[in-house]
């Protein structure tokens, strides 16, 4: 018997032994001298990479290729990488004195990838396909004319300021006209971009083809293919190995992982401020965040720099208004928001008439302060939301509010958010621009009030967002955005929580790659260097 | 799950030859061991864990085995020790808990069915059939996905499916016990049914049930940590060892502690059951004939 | 026989109904509208109550419950199982692409149970009770006592990142149907191992093993040449019965390896709320599941005679 049990003990060692010792070793070795790297490196005989992603880069926007991570499709207007507008298949643009009328020139000798010309037509079609499919995109469009091959002007009923960027959104790409269905769909992307889709396999691959007759000039690599790794650990590993040459995409490279990976010489860990804040949300019409004070307690109580350290290794930037620092003309100077003050957030409770029952919970007319902290798994799967809830949930405890927290499955996550039934949530929202974030966030029919169940409803803020919708004088319109920013962060309908880091990585004979905010690649830069 | 058949004696196993041949079953006797201690922390949890094993401890984050810690710390400075202790509770209370109710619900319709027989016999396997039909971590997956992932709703959906194999087992134990002499003498000196059923034929049946359950105990514990790596398990701050498995995965090379003991906890736990499962098998053995 | 199969038929034929009406009942029971859930995949979170409305009659979604049923389970019947909501494709297209993969993988996982689980059974049963049937037990019920993504990950670790020998994910070459087969099918290994060493157990004690060995034929001719063969009847038989464990793993392994087969559809569509493929993989797995008892079942019929009386 006794004999049996060191047996058993002993196996179970051996295995521990095993895992441990492999996980302490760092796979690779990292003491090879990479003297190399100063010989002059050569293009490789064959140009093709493989870049593993997290999802489906076919199943986004219903287009059968995600616009900024394939190049398939592409925008009127283009943004650098520091979101800057710089011409793309539009080489200008102007409005009329009344803010009323644009008129948009197009690029000459651009063609799609199955030869229809581009052209005011092709373009006055996509534009009228995505306005009905997204009403309100655009703005209020009256009429949209061609004024020759490649020159058409958009007439609006009211000035509508955020058009330009509205135009560079990745959702306005624009699409051969012969490639869209009577009903709208969309089964073969075809549009103009530096690679065309060759193939797609749903849930597994992409592959992207070059297009030799790119307007851009000839792109360097032959083929691209993009892989759908859904595990992050998975992904990593094919990385490490050599299986795939790049990860790419927002939530491509965890946090967590950059540590293994700096063990690589042969990989590069790339990281830029993206354009993508998350905000935390509060519902201001159900008990007990329809009380001001509650919400600013919460705000005082979370600390967010706690939370890019420790949930977020670091890549991430504290907010302290609603507008990211990727949109910083817009953003204002002082620090609105104001965190990480648990004795304010007590004594603003304590104001409000919430006692403390002794069971650390606080109390207000025999209800205890509880909340229900609702997270999509979706989303969680792809931002370490559910550490940040847990950090949230002690720093919440630890003023007297009780958080419950609970993960449920996208669809369900929206249904309950709409209803109303559930007190708080978070979510990342990259936003088509700086006027029209502070309306789908802040206006009381903006589209994330009652799609994320904040039903906020502040007169004076719907004003000064219609006057800024329609504003195109630059100073006037920052000046607006600045007060609607001072109001959100009095009244703290939402909590801007971090401005994501992107993590991407390249093994190191993958060249010419830079991050974009928007992880819109530049495939047509990128080429292989033979490696020695 | 394995389809029983038995071979039934007269009186049962009798309970002293039964712990007889099980002693000689060494491997069983160490799971039982395991099980008993396993048991034993989770009800003393509160006395064992040394921290509270919710409360962040930012600053020690990730700390190896040994620094002040036992098993080290988690991704939020929280004692893994504590956490694996806390964790006990729930892995065994979903076990328990979904064992406990396809156990009795399988085993009180498969007595109904085979007892009776007639068309609620009919009606009860059909049901069987139909739901057998679905693989159950893919419609456990499919329930939890569609009504969200709350403990209530894991344990339901564990046990929509598996009820069914012990109703079965049951059934056929039931219709082959019920023509024996020693129920036919209690019937002919007017007992009533529910009597024959209590006192004469379940006692009758129970060998493969018990074995049934522990080898379920091992399943259950495997499919919630099946359900966690798919994002639809046990809701945070609360310690399940399935969750805190996939919680580690990102850490596997920086803090392999993070998974390697709770992966060594379900290990051990389920290796335990599935070695007393083995052993009451054999040790029943003349009382049941296994067939698969 | 003809009656039994006669029997067997029609039961499979009103199990299969039931299976579909519950099947194509899930999505009823999901909270909310599938008209808007359906609508919200196709044209963007923000649509209109007209998009609703219209996706509702297109669907035919407004119609009453047993009126769609029929239409679904018309179109089921032609293979038509609508198409997904996420990619627009027919749900039959998209299974019958996935299939192979799975079938691959769950073949290649069973091979990997037997191999593993033949030979320990067979050593533990002869030496019953010995320290080699301990050992050999114990090993064959590892791979089955660990949570399947975890070991899967450890084996990349080890033999794609560490020693480099075998791909890390993906499906194609050959090598790299070997680690996602090896963490499927050690999860089964165990039971069938633990069947081999019954049954051999048990065709030790006839009287043809004892004649046998009195003539005085080594221990191994004996095992391989008349133990073995009877014992693995049984085995074989009752190894289909693993399908369905080896369908559960599936989904797990496929996530982890990155391996286009069902489980990863399934899985896929329902973080995706693409009911249409739900329906479709459930129901279809549903079928397989049925019809590959239904085999086991008639099999063991004509194995055993037995078993046709009783069902009478």
């Amino acid at each position: 018997m006794l004999k049996r049990l060191t047996i058993l003990t002993l196996c179970f060692l051996m295995i521990t032994g095993v895992f441990t010792g492999c996980g302490n070793q760092p796979a690779g070795t990292p003491q090879d001298e990479p003297k190399e790297q100063e010989v002059p490196k050569e293009l490789a005989a064959v140009q093709q990479v493989v870049a593993g992603l997290g999802r489906d880069p076919g199943e986004i926007y219903g287009y059968g290729a995600h616009p900024p991570l394939t190049r398939v499709l592409e925008p009127l207007i283009f943004q650098d990488l520091e979101l800057g507008l710089i011409p793309g298949l539009a080489v200008q643009w102007n409005a009329s004195g009344d803010g009323l009328t644009w008129t948009i020139q197009l690029r000459e000798g651009v063609q799609f990838h199955d030869g229809t010309p581009f052209n005011s037509d092709a373009v006055i079609h996509n534009l009228w396909r995505i306005s009905e499919m997204s009403p309100g995109r655009f703005g209020p469009v009256e009429k949209i004319e061609a004024l020759d091959e490649l020159k058409i002007e958009v007439t609006h009923s009211e000035p509508f300021a955020p058009f330009l960027y509205s135009l560079g959104w990745a959702g306005s790409a624009m699409i051969s006209p012969d490639a869209v269905n009577e009903d709208g769909t969309i089964e073969e992307p075809i549009g103009t971009g530096p690679f065309s889709r060759e193939s797609w396999t749903p849930g597994e691959e992409m592959v992207l083809a070059r297009n030799d007759s790119y307007w851009g000039g000839t792109p360097k690599l032959e083929r691209v293919t993009l892989k759908y790794i859904p595990d992050p650990t998975t992904r990593m590993m094919a990385l490490e190995a050599g299986e795939i040459d790049m990860i790419i995409d927002t939530g491509g490279v965890l946090p967590e992982q950059v540590p293994t990976l700096n063990l690589h010489p042969e990989i590069e860990v790339l990281s830029i401020p993206g354009a993508v804040p998350h905000y935390m949300t509060l519902n201001t019409r159900e008990w007990p965040f329809n009380d001001q004070q509650v919400r600013k307690a919460v705000m005082y109580a979370v600390d967010p720099e706690s939370i890019i350290q420790y949930a977020l290794e670091g890549y991430g930037k504290v907010m302290t208004t609603v507008t990211p620092h990727s949109e910083k003309n817009w953003m204002h100077g002082d620090a609105l928001y104001k965190y990480n003050d648990p004795d304010k957030a007590r004594e603003l409770l304590e104001q409000a008439g919430w006692m403390d029952s002794g069971s650390g919970i606080l109390q207000k007319n025999g209800q205890e302060l509880r909340v229900k902290f609702l997270l999509s798994s979706a989303l969680v799967g792809r931002w370490p939301y559910g550490t940040i809830a847990e950090i949230v949930q002690a720093q919440l405890r630890d003023v007297g509010i009780g958080v419950e927290i609970e993960v449920v499955e996208a669809g369900l996550w929206r249904e309950t958010l709409k209803k109303g039934e559930a007190n708080m949530s978070i979510r990342p929202w990259a936003g088509i621009s700086p006027q029209s974030r502070l309306h789908e966030w802040l206006h009381s029919k903006g589209e994330n009030s009652a799609a994320m169940g904040i039903f906020f409803n502040n007169q004076q803020i719907d004003q000064l967002i219609e006057t800024l919708l329609m504003t195109t004088d630059e100073n006037a319109a920052k000046e607006l955005a600045y007060q609607i920013q001072e109001i959100a962060s009095i009244e703290v309908p939402i909590i801007p929580i971090y401005d994501e880091v992107l993590i991407n990585a390249v093994r190191s004979n993958i060249k010419g790659y830079k991050l974009h905010p928007w992880f819109t690649m530049n495939w047509e830069e990128i080429y292989v260097e033979s490696v020695q | 799950m394995h389809d029983l058949v038995i071979k039934i004696v007269e009186s049962g196993p009798p309970f002293l030859e039964m712990i007889k041949r099980l002693k000689k079953h060494k491997l069983a006797i160490t799971g039982l061991v395991i099980i008993t201690a396993l048991c034993f922390i989770a009800l003393f949890a509160p006395l064992i864990a040394p921290h509270d094993p919710d409360k962040l401890h930012l600053a020690h984050r990730l700390l190896s085995p040994g620094d002040g810690y036992l098993m080290g710390t988690d991704n939020l400075g929280r004692c893994l020790f504590s956490r694996l202790v806390f964790g006990s509770r729930i892995t065994l209370l979903v076990g328990f808990f979904v064992v406990a109710i396809t156990s009795t619900v399988g085993v009180a319709l498969g007595a109904i069915a085979g007892y009776r027989g007639g068309i609620i016999d009919e009606i009860i396997m059909r049901c069987v059939d139909v739901l057998l039909a679905f693989p159950g971590i893919i419609l456990a997956l499919v329930i939890a996905g569609i009504l969200g992932p709350s403990l209530f709703n894991i344990m339901f959906a564990m046990s929509v499916i598996g009820w069914t194999g012990y109703a079965r087992v049951v059934r056929g134990a039931v219709l082959s016990v019920k023509e024996r002499e020693f129920v036919e003498a209690a019937r002919s000196l007017g007992a009533s049914d529910s009597r024959i059923m209590f006192r004469h034929i379940l006692p009758n049946v129970m060998a493969p049930v018990i074995v049934m359950a522990t080898l379920g105990m091992a399943h259950v514990i495997l499919a919630a940590a099946a359900l966690s790596f798919m994002g639809l398990g046990v809701q945070p701050p609360d310690a399940e060892w399935g969750s805190m498995l996939n919680a580690g995965r990102l850490f596997m090379r920086t803090a392999p502690h993070m998974t390697v003991f709770p992966g060594l906890a379900i290990m051990i736990t389920v290796l335990a059951f599935n070695f007393l499962g083995d052993g009451l098998r054999d040790a029943l053995d003349p009382w049941l004939k296994e067939t698969g | 026989m003809t009656h039994y199969l006669l029997r067997r038929f029609c039961a499979m034929f009103f199990i299969l109904l039931c299976v579909s009406i519950i099947t194509f009942s899930l999505m009823h029971f999901v909270p909310g509208d599938p008209a808007e859930i359906i609508a919200e995949k196709k044209f963007g979170e923000n649509v209109t109550t007209e998009t609703v409305e219209l996706v509702r009659r297109e669907m035919g979604l407004d119609r009453p419950i047993f009126i769609q049923y029929f239409r679904w389970i018309a179109g089921v019947l032609q293979g038509d199982f609508g198409s997904s909501s996420s990619t627009g494709r027919p749900v039959w297209n998209e299974i019958m692409t996935k299939l192979p993969a799975t079938a691959e993988l769950a073949l290649t996982a069973m091979l990997v149970s037997l191999v593993i689980a033949i030979p320990v059974g067979v050593i533990s049963a002869v030496k019953q009770y010995s320290i080699m049937d301990s050992v050999s037990m114990v090993g064959a019920m590892l791979g089955v006592s660990m949570p399947n993504f975890w070991l899967g990950l450890l084996l990349i670790l080890v033999f794609s990142v560490n020693f480099g020998w075998l791909p890390v994910y993906g499906r194609g070459e050959i090598t790299q149907l070997i680690l996602p087969a090896l963490t499927l099918g050690t999860g089964i290994a165990a039971v069938t191992a633990r069947l081999t060493r019954s049954s051999i157990l048990e065709i030790l004690k006839q009287d043809y093993i004892r004649t046998a060995r009195s003539k005085g034929l080594i221990e191994t001719a004996v095992i391989n040449r008349h133990a073995l063969k009877n014992a693995l009847i049984p085995v074989v038989t009752v190894v289909g019965l693993q399908f369905g464990a080896l369908l559960e793993g599936a989904v797990v392994v496929e996530v982890i390896f990155a391996w286009p087969g069902l489980g990863r559809l399934l899985f896929d569509a329902i973080y995706a709320r693409d009911f249409p493929v739900i329906q479709g993989c459930v129901f279809l797995i549903a079928v397989m599941y049925v019809i590959v008892n239904l085999i086991i079942d008639i099999s063991y019929a004509w194995l055993d005679p037995r078993i046709r009386y009783e069902v009478k």
